[in-house]
């Protein structure tokens, strides 16, 4: 992965917005791995305003992996939507990995807590098939879900990113999350 | 089809459910009721979702971090850094090895001790401030202190330090080698609290204060390692200002870190002296305060945060340790770094006051404290402080005995009266409270009891010509009993010394209450026994029936209170209660026409008294109560329509109470009891997939009824009912393995309850039937029978007291049934 050739990376980021799923699969292990170096060199920070967004951890990933500053996305949208996606493929298969990871010792890293700790594994990979279902029945809604959840993305951002309303992102939202934990609670 | 697959069908759901969501939470059932239009099926479903949107629970609000593995440091022995050569491994921590070294250019050898900070980590240390941030460090010259002597990067960048060698143990390891007494262990955690003092009078935070980072040398000298460092791998990386929190990469010891470091706030010296309090703890304990097999780092984050840790005398069993220490460590340890100590001398002055005997500052304002301070100064210990009462209460009562000896007639009912006074106001309460939360205390508490009981007694026998002295005595039985057994107050949780106390006081004022002498503050006090002791009768017998005899008799006194002045509300209130509990034992008798009619009457009063104070909760609250019997009544009845309709429109009124009033852990009780019960009926009617939901609404109050209060049971009752009931529900949704692992949830929860209150036969019945759900499945057969047996060992005594519930019968039969198939008990072993 870390052999993957900058052009390849924009190549294979063409190929994703033309509708080739598998150019997802290429490209998701490459973007892992530079973003766990990214992690890496933030490891160590306590500082309380040191935070990232995720998707503006995956921009950076792909800035770095493009090794130029010049952005091929068709706008911002488009960006975020990629951002987001990848985002929740790399938690979901993280989650579905960690079965049962071993802690060893005093030393911890609180770097995974939350949605992508080990404990709350389960219902990261429930939460995706049931978004995945969302898709079927609104895929507006899913895409919400995914740019503020996977994303990190403000209302706003959201709003500004998908060109709908904040009004009905906020809807779109909060309607998602009731049906989306009901769905998790069901297939639990 | 339901929204879970039909688009139409989600389309017209999300759009009831995003109005609901706009009403207040009480008002969300009936508008979707509405909203539905008769559309049962879209009813119930829009329900559901609304129900789910008030589960906080919700994986969607947490936030997304990126998640990655650790990759371990290679080891670099044999390579030079610096002027230094890697000899061999320290110890690894989470910034990388530390190494000892020697100067290869030394002809002294003399021996060093190099952090060489893991590669991953340097990338984006800002060199600049790194150097500056060494320079301060390397100021600190203490002798406790391990002097930095060097530093800097190596040619990859990264960044290492040379410290100090100190040859040693650490400090707990060192203590727990040699046995240390605890005086020993405190004098050396004074020379650590020095320490930290001088840094932070040189404007050095340690950061990462832990047992490991602190040394103790063959001569008994603490040195602390890494002073300092934390700061300097602090990084200046790149930070996108105004971004929202999401991504937090940090890397720190958990255990020791502070709320304020474990949420990534600003660190001070009070974070570090919260990690000399948790340092203190683990010497003093034995363990670390948060103590929990394998924690999730998102579960440490939430007891660090939010959970008190155990008093360490708790743990420890040295009585030495309770009080001061326990006090000590929990001010050192506060949430909240400004009630924490000042700094790290303040803690260490507070250790010189204990070590002393003297008055600590972390206890400093209490009574009891004072009390038990100067016992314990006098060289008793805290056992003493029940000798002390002995001896009080031995005074007092020989005293009275004199008092007798002179008797002069009037002269001794008037001092009797106000011997009977002082012990039912002063001595035995004030002393009770004092000594109350005095860990420990329980055993002098129920001695006091037991003396005021004899007293209270002896005088009984000579009461019967004096009327006032009676009614005083009865007051006063009534508050031992509620001191041993008031479920509605702080007691010692003896239900049934608590009954026979009742009873007494029942008894003093019973045979005067007909004679038209009779006062109203008797007939206020008889009808308040006869209700308290109804409650008690049917709490610790579990005989409903007398129950239901005494509360009639408390409400035909309450009756004709209120009959004489119809215009007072508080009379009118005493009433409506009085209704109230007739109705509650009325229905446990299994009288359900009986508990209608009560309730209905008290129904109207209540009407009454909303329209006269509408802003009244009291009044609303016992609204509420009363449609939640009206439900209980028809759930017995067998109308669970009718009683699942009730229990909503209860739940509803005290959903908004608890709204009004979030702190309120009586309004939370309520209706963490209404969403059980509705639980309960929507799996009679077969709904069992509301039902679970209903069950984890339920949870969720009691669970923050339980983190609010600790030292009630009625919470650990209703989570273990509500893990129970859940494992029911997926038991018929054919879900029996995740049923079963309710039941094991629940099981611990109910045996605690049990064995702090023996005599409570509802939670024990409650045990009863959850064992023999347990042992239905359990594999190994013997375990199975064990637990059968620890069910009919419960159900037994109950049934031969006619006292078995209804819903009880059932569960007793199949234990039976189970049991006959076992063999005899030769050593029964718990399963």
């Amino acid at each position: 992965m870390d052999g993957l050739p900058e052009r390849d990376i924009t190549a294979l980021l063409k190929d994703w917005s033309g509708g080739d799923r598998e150019a997802l699969e290429r490209l998701i292990p490459a973007v892992y791995g530079e973003l766990k170096r990214l992690a890496a060199s933030y490891l160590r920070s306590e500082r309380p305003d040191h935070t990232l967004q995720p998707t503006a951890l995956v921009h950076e990933a792909f800035l770095r992996l493009q090794g130029q500053r010049s952005v091929i996305w068709s706008n911002r949208g488009h960006f975020f939507g990629i951002a987001a996606r990848i985002m929740r493929r790399i938690l979901v298969d993280h989650a579905r990995r960690r079965g049962a990871a071993k802690r060893d010792g005093a030393v911890l890293k609180l770097t995974l807590v939350d949605a992508g700790s080990d404990e709350r594994a389960p219902e990261l990979i429930a939460l995706d098939s049931a978004l995945t279902r969302l898709e079927q029945l609104d895929p507006q809604q899913a895409r919400v879900v995914e740019l503020r959840f996977f994303g990190g993305l403000t209302v706003e951002e959201t709003a500004d990113a998908s060109g709908i309303s904040t009004a009905t992102v906020k809807r779109e939202w909060r309607t998602a999350r009731a049906w989306l934990r009901r769905e998790i609670g069901l297939e639990a | 089809m339901s929204s879970r697959s039909d688009p139409t069908r989600w389309r017209e759901a999300k759009r009831i459910l995003d109005q609901a969501l706009e009403r207040p939470a009480a008002a969300r059932a009936a508008f979707i009721a509405e909203a539905s239009g008769g559309d049962e099926e879209l009813r119930r479903d829009v329900a559901s979702l609304a129900a789910a949107a008030e589960d906080d629970d919700n994986i969607l609000d947490a936030p997304v971090r990126l998640p990655f593995e650790d990759v371990p440091p290679r080891s670099r022995i044999g390579e030079r850094i610096g002027a230094y050569e890697l000899l061999s491994e320290l110890g690894r921590g989470g910034m990388g090895i530390v190494y000892l070294a020697r100067r290869a250019d030394d002809e002294f050898q003399k021996k060093v001790a190099i952090k060489l900070v893991s590669a991953g980590l340097a990338d984006d240390v800002a060199l600049g401030r790194f150097r500056s941030e060494r320079q301060i460090s390397a100021s600190l010259d203490h002798p406790h202190i391990a002097r930095l002597l060097d530093g800097g990067t190596t040619e990859a960048g990264e960044p290492y330090f040379v410290m100090e060698y100190v040859e040693g143990e650490p400090l707990l390891r060192y203590c727990d080698t040699r046995k240390l007494a605890l005086r020993e262990r405190l004098r050396l955690f004074q020379d650590v609290c020095v320490a930290v003092q001088y840094a932070h009078q040189s404007l050095v935070v340690h950061r990462d204060l832990k047992p490991g980072n602190i040394l103790v040398t063959s001569s008994g000298e603490a040195k602390l390692l890494d002073f300092g460092i934390a700061k300097m791998l602090d990084s200046g990386g790149s930070v996108r200002a105004g971004q929202e929190t999401a991504t937090l990469y940090r890397m720190l010891t958990p255990d020791y870190a502070s709320p304020e470091q474990v949420r990534g706030r600003a660190v001070t010296t009070a974070s570090d002296v919260y990690a000399l309090g948790v340092v203190l703890y683990e010497l003093v304990a034995g363990r670390r305060p948060y103590h929990v097999e394998n924690p999730e780092p998102a579960e440490l984050l939430r007891l660090v945060c939010e959970e008190d840790p155990e008093k360490p005398s708790t743990i420890a069993d040295a009585r030495e340790v309770r009080g001061d220490m326990d006090a000590i460590v929990m001010k050192a340890m506060r949430k909240e770094p400004q009630r924490r100590y000042p700094s790290a001398a303040a803690l260490s002055e507070d250790i010189e006051r204990h070590l002393q005997g003297r008055p600590v500052l972390a206890r400093r304002g209490t009574t009891a404290y004072r009390a038990g301070k100067f016992i314990r100064r006098h060289r008793f210990g805290v056992a003493a402080a029940g000798l002390l009462l002995v001896a009080l209460a031995g005074g007092l009562w020989a005293t009275l005995r004199e008092a007798r000896r002179a008797r002069e007639a009037e002269v001794r009912a008037e001092r009797r009266f106000n011997d009977v006074r002082k012990l039912a106001n002063s001595f035995l309460f004030e002393f009770h409270d004092a000594i109350r939360d005095l860990p420990g205390s329980t055993p002098a508490r129920a001695l006091v009891v037991q003396r005021a009981l004899e007293y209270l007694d002896s005088l009984s026998k000579e009461s019967s010509g004096d009327r006032a002295l009676r009614r005083e005595l009865a007051e006063a039985y009534r508050r031992v009993g509620d001191v041993q057994g008031n479920p509605f107050a702080a007691n010692l949780g003896d239900l049934q010394g608590a009954l026979a106390s009742y009873r007494k006081a029942i008894a003093l004022l019973e045979p005067d209450i007909g004679s038209p002498e009779a006062s109203d503050a008797e007939r206020a006090s008889l009808a308040t026994s006869y209700l308290v002791g109804s409650g008690l009768v049917l709490s610790s017998e579990g005989n409903a029936v007398k129950a239901l005899e005494m509360a009639k008799k408390g409400l035909a006194l309450r009756q004709d209170l209120a009959a004489r002045a119809p215009h007072d509300g508080a009379l009118q209130m005493d009433l409506s209660q009085a209704w109230q509990f007739v109705a509650y034992d009325a229905t446990a008798a299994g009288k359900p026409e009986e508990a209608a009619a009560a309730l209905a009457a008290q129904a109207a009063i209540l009407q009454e008294r909303t329209r006269a104070e509408p802003a009244n909760r009291a009044v609303r609250r016992s609204l509420a109560q009363n449609l939640y019997l009206s439900a209980d009544a028809a759930n017995f009845s067998g109308d669970l329509p009718a009683a699942l309709a009730k229990y909503r429109e209860a739940e509803e009124i005290q959903a908004v109470l608890v709204a009004e009033e979030p702190g309120s852990i009586t309004f939370q009780r309520d209706l963490a009891w209404s969403r059980m019960e509705i639980g309960n009926c929507e799996l009679a009617l077969g709904d069992a997939e509301t039902a679970l939901v209903d069950f984890r609404r339920s949870q969720s109050v009691f669970r923050s009824m339980a983190a609010a209060d600790a030292n009630s049971t009625d919470p650990i009752v209703g989570l273990a009912m509500t893990h129970h009931n859940a494992g029911e529900a997926l038991a018929k949704l054919g879900r029996s393995a995740e049923g079963l692992a309710e039941y094991r949830s629940a099981r611990p929860l109910y045996e605690r309850v049990v064995a702090a209150s023996p005599s409570g036969a509802w939670t024990a019945g409650m045990l009863a039937m959850l064992y023999v759900r347990l042992a239905d499945g359990e594999p190994d057969r013997a375990a199975a029978c064990g637990l059968n047996r620890r069910a009919l060992a419960i159900f037994e005594p109950i049934a031969a007291r006619g006292a078995m519930q209804p819903d009880r019968r059932e569960s007793f039969e199949a234990a039976k049934r189970a049991a006959a198939g076992c063999a005899p008990a030769a050593s029964s072993k718990s399963p």
